[in-house]
């Protein structure tokens, strides 16, 4: 009356795996190897289109503009982020559910709504401009909308969260007993700050960089709709290929490069983040 | 006394390796019906891989497992009809004590009926009926355990396993569900298999006792047969204490075996039993303490290093002239006055209380 | 004197994170008093209070067609997301086998990669299969991205607890079924409550597949108010908007809700 001899727990669990891998294998792998495949579609030489992003400058700027928006985007949600979270991780109870529940609320509101309402507030006519020359700070309206500004104070405000929920978390695990000992040992709080709390927060940091960087790459509603011509960010030109231009393997190319840059971004972070003894972002 | 006769319980060459190590190395055991038997050792001795390749939640990499005769390797747990006692109960949090009592009947479709009552009959048998509808964090360590016994025994499983069940509880309670268990057991009339770390425990409560180290099972005995007669250094000095005495030289001269030590002592023991490389092991309670010397197979002189009073017992480390310290053990009379350390004294022991015994520390 | 000034500091840090915190909200709210407004362009404060825009909400044919296309979308997405979710997670976290890092990577990098990859390249694999423009192309682009979500809810409840409670069960007679359905669930049933929610929250609101793989039959909210948002912007948009933020804002509680009877027990 004997089964299969290898019967145990974990087989079984393991088994219950392949409807899923099954389902993510047909509509993501294939997909995305799909979009790969065919950056390599219809052209003599096999890497033609990746030649011809590197060579039109247009194309070459909009890679550049796009990383150097998630450079600064990450840069200015840390400068935010860092205090406000620093605050927010010592209160507790009503305090806490109220910071969280304001931090929580634009992070699940839609993000076509949120860019909405910056269109809102920045158009020429718009609530900013309208409340601003009321009160009578300025003569004419500020040009706010499609241009570099408007996409960045779009995007730090949709990134905000994912930069300052990784930070609460990791400064609620520092134990206050630290800051303590430092102080004990003669560090004023600026020293202490620097040189005890920083280092120990820098697990968190490092999470909300990565999260606010590899999501900042691929952005697609706010540079689209608050962004111009003029600084399109990637998503906007592989979209604007697509509907537009119709040209599908240039597109793929484009995705392709942004898939390739993501990945490794993902990559590099997990063995880093290995490393200095935290968990990735799967443990 | 129950009538039932509990399942029997053979392991032919079972075996269980991850990778490279190996957790269980090949082993043989006959359990008979309705026996107590206690695997005690070390941790990583086994003893643990051993249950859970009986309760079938561990896959053997080899051997085959009999219960009743049959073979149940490859067999899920949940067709093998065996009970288990987790170490930390596993009591589901989400049941209240009867339905977690309940739930092996429910899952056999057993009528409601039926369960309603064998669940109320076996918990006023461990006196709990007032906590059935009580969550589990409600009870205490002892009370859980009950829960978790009388649970794994609801549907008259023929054998029950048991993983260190008492472990979480404090010494008196854990002598008090030792009794508990041992009733339990007799009147259910199942086979138990018990391990647990606790030599003690093993000893109050089982009719066989094996003991594990490194995946195989060193000595399978009754707790006196271990005790008095270890086959290896292992077994001597994991059960009790142990006086050990490298050998250099051993000799048999009618009908008394002279032995050298290597740190130069002579001692004289009955028989030498034993071949191969042999170790001399002598128990704290042989040994007699007098104040001069006695007319003994085996004397020393020596002085008092120190001396502990524990309840019951009086233990004294006591030094040779060779350097060698010595461990001896005497029962306290009420009044006694304990040697102070520092004092000259005699001990001695007989022939037959020098123990040979493999001189094995484990697997090479 | 370092008293006042760690006071002073204090102070600066508590203004600077309540005006941080009312920028994230803020531009949300100014769009409430917005679908009131009595007139077409955009002002701040609006001119004069009106209904007009729910009512033009409910007399277009459009949104309520776009509104029912999100839920019709957004259920079987949760429902299917659970299920796939919650059996990645029974997998990876309760089996034991090679890789179970790479396949955690794999199940959650759908939510990790730029969304706008996935839909190029669903799109055409939809185009092939027939299916483009209908219910089950964007119910399966969601359910892709939202797969991690409930993978990542569900997994954190299956580690909150030990194994034993599941091998207990087997030993007492549970099979697999009934293994999952009397121990496992109600253990993990908030987290799995939870990752339903947040699926059909994340599939209501989601733009980038919704644009490649709907049809203007098919078409959901947030593809409608892109679409209205490229052209022209007027209150109507507010309108939708406003009650677009009134659902999630119910469901998020919902969440919080329910994360606090959970707490409390």
């Amino acid at each position: 009356m004997s089964a299969s001899r290898a019967w145990s727990p974990a087989t079984g669990y393991a088994v219950v795996l392949l409807l899923p891998c099954l389902f993510l294998l047909v509509f993501f792998v294939w997909p995305m190897a799909a979009v790969i495949a065919r950056s390599f579609a219809d052209q003599s030489v096999w890497f033609e289109h990746y030649l011809t992003v590197l060579e039109r400058s247009s194309y070459l700027k909009v890679l550049f503009y796009t990383l150097q928006v998630a450079t600064s985007v990450t840069i200015l949600c840390l400068l935010i982020a860092y205090p406000v979270a620093a605050v927010v991780a010592k209160l507790d109870g009503g305090w806490l559910h109220l910071c969280f529940a304001l931090i929580l609320i634009p992070f699940w509101t839609s993000t076509v709504i949120r860019t909405y309402a910056w269109m809102v507030l920045f158009q020429r006519k718009g609530v900013l401009n309208g409340l601003l020359q009321e009160v009578g700070l300025i003569e004419q309206p500020l040009k706010l909308m499609h241009n570099s500004i408007g996409v960045h104070i779009g995007m730090v405000h949709v990134l905000l969260p994912f930069m300052i929920l990784p930070l609460v978390s990791a400064f609620r695990n520092i134990d206050p007993s630290y800051m303590r000992a430092a102080g004990v040992l003669g560090a004023n709080p600026l020293r202490a700050f620097w040189h005890v709390y920083l280092p120990l927060s820098m697990p968190g940091v490092s999470a909300g960089v990565a999260l606010v960087f590899i999501t900042s790459l691929g952005f697609f509603i706010t540079p689209a709709l608050l962004g111009g011509e003029r600084n399109m960010m990637i998503a906007v030109l592989i979209e604007q290929q697509v509907t537009v231009t119709v040209n599908w393997p240039l597109a793929s190319a484009l995705a392709s490069i942004l898939l390739l840059i993501t990945a490794a971004l993902y990559i590099l972070y997990e063995r880093v983040s290995r490393r200095a003894g935290g968990g990735g972002v799967l443990d | 006394m129950s009538d039932r006769q509990g399942a029997s319980l053979q392991y032919v060459d079972i075996a269980k390796s991850y990778g490279r190590v190996q957790a269980l190395r090949s082993t043989t055991l006959d359990i008979a019906p309705g026996e107590f038997f206690a695997i005690i050792g070390p941790s990583g001795s086994g003893k643990t891989t051993l249950l859970g390749v009986t309760a079938g939640y561990i896959p053997p990499s080899g051997g085959r497992i009999l219960i009743n005769g049959a073979d149940v390797v490859g067999m899920p747990p949940f067709r093998r009809e065996i009970g288990m006692v987790f170490q930390n109960y596993a009591l589901f949090p989400h049941m209240s004590v009867a339905e977690n009592v309940g739930f092996p009947l429910r899952m056999r479709k057993l009528p409601k009926s039926d369960i309603e009552a064998r669940v109320r009959k076996i918990l006023a048998m461990v006196q709990l009926d007032a906590m059935a509808e009580r969550r589990p964090s409600q009870l205490s360590g002892g009370q859980q355990q009950r829960v978790a016994l009388a649970r794994a025994a609801v549907y008259d499983p023929l054998l029950l396993l048991m993983d260190e069940p008492l472990s979480a509880l404090d010494k008196n309670l854990r002598e008090a569900m030792q009794d508990e268990i041992k009733q339990f057991q007799a009147s259910f009339g199942a086979t138990v298999l018990y391990v647990t770390h606790d030599q003690n425990e093993a000893a109050a409560m089982a009719h066989r006792i094996a003991i594990m180290n490194h995946g195989r099972i060193e000595q399978i005995g009754t707790p006196k047969d271990l005790y008095e007669h270890p086959t290896n250094r292992f077994v001597a000095s994991f059960l009790g204490e142990a006086n050990l005495f490298d050998v250099a030289n051993i000799e048999a001269r009618g009908g008394e075996v002279r032995i050298q030590t290597s740190d130069g002592l002579s001692l004289i023991a009955a028989s030498s039993a034993t071949d191969g490389k042999v170790c001399a092991c002598v128990r704290p309670e042989a040994i007699e303490l007098t104040s001069t010397a006695v007319d003994a197979a085996n004397g020393f002189a020596a002085q008092v290093v120190d001396a502990t009073y524990t309840a019951g017992s009086l233990r004294y480390r006591i030094r040779l002239d060779s350097g060698r310290i010595i461990t001896q053990r005497m029962p306290s009379a009420r009044g006694a006055e304990l040697i102070a350390p520092g004092e000259a004294v005699h001990i001695s022991w007989r022939a037959e209380d020098t123990l040979l015994v493999q001189d094995v520390e484990g697997p090479s | 004197m370092a008293d006042g000034g760690a006071r002073i500091g204090r102070i600066v840090l508590i203004g600077f994170t309540a005006l941080v915190l009312l920028y994230l909200v803020m531009p949300t709210f100014v769009i409430l008093p917005m679908s009131f407004s009595n007139k077409t362009y955009l002002s701040f404060p609006p001119p004069g209070w009106s209904l007009k825009w729910y009512q033009s909400l409910a007399e277009r044919p459009d949104y309520p067609l776009a509104f029912l296309n999100s839920v019709k979308i957004g259920v079987p997405v949760a429902l299917l997301a659970t299920t796939l979710g919650t059996l990645a997670a029974l997998g990876v976290v309760r089996g034991r086998f090679f890789g179970a890092r790479p396949l955690s990577a794999l199940v959650i990098a759908p939510l990790m990669l730029p969304q706008i990859i996935l839909a190029i390249g669903l799109y055409p694999i939809m185009a092939r299969i027939g299916l483009i423009g209908s219910y089950p192309a964007v119910v399966i682009g969601h359910t892709v991205i939202c797969i991690p979500l409930v993978f990542i809810t569900v997994a954190a409840s299956l580690k909150s607890y030990q194994p034993t409670y599941e091998l207990a069960a087997m030993t007492l007679g549970a099979n697999w079924w009934q293994t999952f359905w009397h121990v496992t669930f109600p253990m993990i049933r908030i987290g799995v409550i939870v990752g339903a929610i947040l699926s059909f929250t994340f599939s209501f609101d989601e733009l980038i597949i919704s644009l490649f793989l709907t049809s203007p039959g098919t078409r959901t909210l947030p593809r409608l108010l892109w679409e209205d948002l490229r052209q022209y912007v007027t209150p109507i948009v507010a309108a939708a908007t406003t009650l677009v933020l009134c659902i999630s804002f119910f469901l998020l509680s919902l969440i919080a809700l329910i994360q606090r009877r959970k707490d409390a027990s």
